[in-house]
């Protein structure tokens, strides 16, 4: 088993249909960063940030960028998980290497190369924390439902607990469909779940 | 335009807010436009229906604002300013760089 305790988590990201799955969430208190494109890749997103790491809704603008290029992000898990360290480990399961044309050279992309499970992925150098973006205000870290931050990550899916990861925020059971749950601090009564849909659940 | 409207909330049912005075999210005066019925409402996406389930007032992106396909009258569309603008922030193309 491939400890990931020195790991921290960078970023969760689920493919959705369009932007419109983020209103939801902005109804439910989060704050709903406008987000950015990805040359090449073919796909826009919005965010959710907090201090040390984001959820980020992704989806496909260009559905021919998208196919050509090597992600796949258009066909394949809906669920990602990034992972930041300042090591520089290998990830536990088998991987490739992307190298985005929108990083402009200034780093690479481990991922997990199985379009039928989660993506793995870890940033060659690592990213830093959303706290340390000049171009995010404060504002855009606060939520008014209370959130700071996501506590834990439920995985779900067949295969998920054979995966050769362990890490202290995320537990894994297997399942015949993939389902994601992330757990918010600081909102009592608010999970996103993406099953396969990504919505907002009141517990 | 006032008397104009007034006669067609009297009369048309099935208008977004017929009866209501104000937005039942935002709790401000609703608002009155020229426009079409959306083809939302006739053929609405599960996704359209959670964004119009969580700020309805929305006006919907185009979509009201478009003659439908074969021909059709304007309406009068009444929707909520804040609830069109917290949409259109979210759907809208991202203008700047960075946003993870």
């Amino acid at each position: 088993m491939h400890s990931m305790a020195s790991l921290v988590l960078d970023h969760v990201f689920v493919i959705v249909e369009g932007p419109a799955r983020a209103v939801p969430l902005a109804a439910a208190g989060l704050t709903v960063h406008g987000g950015r494109r990805h040359p090449d890749q073919g796909t826009e997103n919005r965010c959710i940030f907090f201090e040390e790491h984001f959820l980020e809704l992704l989806f496909v603008h260009d559905m021919a960028e998208a196919r050509a290029n090597m992600l796949r992000l258009d066909a394949r898990n809906p669920i990602g998980l990034a992972l930041r360290s300042a090591a520089p480990e290998p990830l536990p399961l088998p991987s490739v290497v992307y190298r985005p044309t929108y990083g402009a050279g200034r780093f690479t992309i481990d991922v997990t190369a199985a379009r039928d499970q989660p993506l793995l992925f870890a940033m060659r150098p690592p990213s830093p924390p959303p706290s340390a973006w000049g171009h995010l205000a404060r504002a855009d870290r606060v939520h008014p439902c209370g959130a700071r931050r996501i506590a834990h990550l439920s995985l779900e899916g067949p295969g998920a607990a054979a995966w050769a990861v362990e890490a202290p925020w995320l537990s894994r059971e297997e399942a015949r469909a993939w389902r994601l749950t992330v757990w918010l601090e600081g909102a009592p009564g608010l999970d996103v779940v993406v099953s396969p849909h990504l919505s907002v659940r009141g517990r | 335009m006032h008397r104009t409207l007034t006669a067609y909330l009297a009369t048309t049912p099935g208008v977004l807010w017929h009866r209501a005075q104000s937005c039942r999210v935002h709790r401000r005066p609703l608002r009155a436009a020229a426009g079409w019925r959306s083809w939302m409402d006739i053929t609405p996406t599960e996704a359209w229906m959670d964004v119009a389930a969580s700020y309805p007032g929305v006006i919907g992106l185009g979509e009201h604002l478009e003659p439908p396909r074969g021909g059709g009258a304007p309406v009068v569309v009444i929707y909520c300013p804040d609830c069109d603008a917290r949409v259109r922030s979210i759907l809208l193309a991202p203008s700047a760089p960075g946003g993870g």
